[in-house]
């Protein structure tokens, strides 16, 4: 060989070698950053969830995804059964290398949380968990730190009836007026808190409604596939209550409005805590019987942004409803987006942790901030409020707490007693 | 004395609507001998079928309940009785396999074209009021489901005692072979037994459906209470099932309004539980339907 030749095979090499080093490096920074989520995608949670993460991603990516990288949505199908919901995590994590997990359900993110626990020291990542509503979630955060600094619940729970900032009692006493109240709660794991309370924490629902200077004239615990609410309606009627406050989840409300709207309590206002009638649909399921039923989480359009309205259009335009677990799933990757912007680069996760625990974020809804010893949502509007609809004349679902939203979004309705709606109905 | 008006009542509200749920599973029960673990789509059909000639053919109030009742004929001699009871009556395991699919296919049929969420009503309240019975209110629908429960009780008994093909049904419960021998076209007389079997569930709904459940997997619940009432009564034996829908409903009654409602389903299974255990037979053992 020549002695030039060999000095072009040198430059060659290393001009190849560097376009091939340089190649891989736009190829990383174009990877797309993975976000998974495990939904049961045959409920209407699970497909509002999807639906929401859909149009929120679209929307990050539109914007020139996160860090200059695209984003994409891995979704996985866990038809709420624990198993499947911990297989889906584990592929998510180790071969589809997501960087953030959106996980429903408590026993699914329990069970996902303490799996991400022992992938997280070789694969860190986060896991933000919706649609889990019991106020033990977070303990495993607030029991255990540095095992469980990855998890982050971005949905309300059920500790939130004793937290002040959101009003609970003075919707009943002030917005309602109630004095003596009829109080049921169904019976199940969810409900634990209400029933039994928390020693040094939460008093029980009945505790606490008495402390507050409510009367409960009548309490009880119901099935949860209980078709035959009228024996419990008369004694509702007779035990001289003028609220009722029906713990629901899993009750088929749908029935029990129809009971209660025929019944001797039918003029006693009822609020209850979920289940379908916080969808807007309520009101055709009842066949029109649902005329001033309060629930929380109602199937509303308030107008927290200038986002809000465009995205249920969307939404809607999906065939998906509004529920209380969308919110987080539209906002979910865009505090991502943001947390990670402000830490530069998506492979130091511990920081993006501190990052999300410093940070207060804002996309479509209200303001996101998390406390560090358990990574709740700060609650309280601005914050992560809660809401409460009543379905008023011809199925108009109104907001009617709290105030500050109210304003926004209906300033001309507020709450109407439930004798008062049905005498202008004429009923 | 308001405790016990409210046991009255509500026995003789209760005990009217189990037993027009359980009267057709009852009737499967005695003439045919078997349990129709279909019955539960029986019900879906009932609602969904009226809902779907309602709201997606658009037909008026009448002819979709005419159309109800035709559409139910159908399926259950189409669907239940022709391709599977026929087939598989000497083959129990296929018998209950088959008859437990089709109503699951059901209910995932429905569940596909008309999930939860979309708003079905079915518009066959007669009354929206609530009655005052002494200091006990009920809503008024319910006095037409009491009604309805006496006439077709009422309607089942004759037509059993007086008609000839009454009399031909009740052979075949007693004697199956004897009757055969004796020139009774027993398929016949099966396939007028199911159609009969599901005139009282369809009834029912269309009364119940302004105050009642109406979702894809109502049909489990409507099921369990059937085999419950009949179970109680001594299986296939309508007497006993009349009896046995009245002493649930004074159960259910009695534990709702002088214990924890709570406790009702609880209580009905306890009951059924030690009736099967100390009197296998039922509380109104008879070698007839009757």
């Amino acid at each position: 060989m020549k002695k030039g030749s060999g000095k072009i095979f040198c430059v060659t090499l290393l001009v190849t070698v560097m376009v091939f080093i340089g190649a891989a490096g736009e190829s990383i920074a174009k990877d797309p950053i993975k976000i998974g989520f495990i939904g049961a995608l045959s409920t209407p949670y699970g497909a509002s969830n999807k639906a929401s993460l859909e149009i929120s991603i679209e929307e990050l990516n539109a914007a020139g995804g996160i860090l200059g990288r695209p984003v994409e949505l891995i979704t996985e199908d866990w038809k709420r059964e624990v198993p499947l919901a911990v297989a889906a995590y584990k592929k998510l994590v180790l071969n589809d290398k997501c960087l953030l997990v959106f996980t429903e359900g408590t026993e699914g993110s329990t069970a996902c949380a303490q799996t991400a626990s022992r992938l997280y020291p070789s694969q860190p990542h986060l896991l933000f968990a919706f649609w889990t509503a019991h106020h033990g979630f977070t303990d495993l955060v607030a029991d255990d730190y540095d095992k469980y600094k990855f998890v982050f619940r971005i949905y309300s729970m059920t500790g939130d009836t004793y937290n002040k900032e959101l009003g609970f009692i003075d919707f009943f006493k002030n917005t309602i007026g109630t004095k003596k109240i009829a109080l049921l709660v169904e019976d199940i794991g969810w409900t634990e808190v209400y029933r039994k309370g928390k020693a040094g924490q939460y008093p029980t629902q009945k505790e606490y409604f008495e402390q507050n200077g409510i009367e409960v004239v009548y309490y009880g615990t119901t099935d949860i596939k209980e078709k035959m609410f009228l024996p419990i309606l008369e004694k509702v009627a007779s035990s001289g209550a003028d609220s009722i406050y029906w713990i629901t989840g899993y009750t088929d409300t749908v029935t029990l409005v129809k009971q209660w709207a025929q019944s001797p309590a039918k003029n006693i206002d009822i609020v209850f805590q979920s289940g379908a009638c916080s969808y807007a649909a309520f009101w055709k399921m009842t066949g029109g019987q649902a005329l001033g039923v309060n629930a929380l989480w109602p199937e509303i359009m308030i107008p927290f942004t200038d986002l809000s309205k465009p995205f249920l259009a969307k939404l809607q335009a999906r065939g998906s409803g509004l529920l209380a677990s969308t919110y987080g799933a539209y906002d979910g990757p865009w505090i991502l987006k943001e947390a990670l912007e402000k830490v530069g680069n998506a492979n130091d996760v511990d920081a993006l942790i501190k990052a999300i625990e410093n940070g207060e974020f804002q996309r479509g809804f209200w303001i996101w901030a998390f406390d560090k010893q358990r990574h709740e949502p700060k609650k309280g509007y601005p914050y992560h409020p809660v809401l409460y609809g009543q379905f008023q004349e011809d199925g108009q679902y109104i907001l009617v707490h709290p105030k500050e939203l109210i304003e926004k979004t209906n300033p001309d309705k507020k709450f109407v007693r439930v004798e008062e709606l049905r005498k202008r109905a004429g009923q | 004395m308001d405790a016990i008006q409210s046991i009255l009542v509500y026995t003789v509200v209760l005990g009217s609507l189990y037993l027009l749920i359980a009267l057709g599973f009852s009737l499967i029960c005695g003439v045919l001998g078997i349990f129709n673990l279909g019955y539960g789509a029986t019900f879906l059909v009932a609602i969904y079928g009226m809902w779907m000639l309602l709201s997606t053919i658009g037909v008026n109030l009448w002819v979709a309940i005419i159309g109800v009742f035709i559409l139910q004929f159908l399926f259950t001699l189409g669907i239940i009785y022709f391709p599977i009871v026929k087939r598989y009556m000497e083959k129990e395991e296929l018998l209950l396999t088959s008859l437990l699919l089709v109503s699951l296919i059901v209910e995932e049929t429905v569940n596909h074209f008309y999930p939860v969420t979309a708003g079905v009503d079915i518009p066959t309240a007669i009354f929206s009021h609530t009655l005052q019975l002494g200091s006990v209110s009920i809503p008024a629908q319910m006095l037409i489901v009491i009604i309805a429960a006496v006439l077709i009780t009422a309607f089942f008994v004759y037509f059993l005692m007086k008609t000839r093909i009454g009399f031909k049904i009740r052979a075949i419960s007693q004697q199956l072979e004897a009757s055969r021998l004796l020139g009774v076209r027993v398929e016949r007389v099966y396939a007028l037994a199911m159609i009969l079997s599901v005139v009282p569930p369809t009834i029912c709904m269309l009364i119940i459906a302004p105050i009642w459940a109406i979702e894809p997997n109502m049909g489990h619940s409507l099921l369990q209470t059937a085999i419950l009432v009949t179970i109680l009564g001594g299986l296939g034996n309508l007497r006993g099932t009349v009896m046995a829908s009245f002493i649930v409903g004074l159960i259910a009654s009695s534990v709702a309004f002088l214990g924890n409602p709570r406790l009702v389903g609880m209580s009905i299974l306890l009951v059924v539980f030690f009736v099967m255990i100390f009197k296998p037979q039922g509380i109104a053992k008879s070698e007839t339907l009757w």
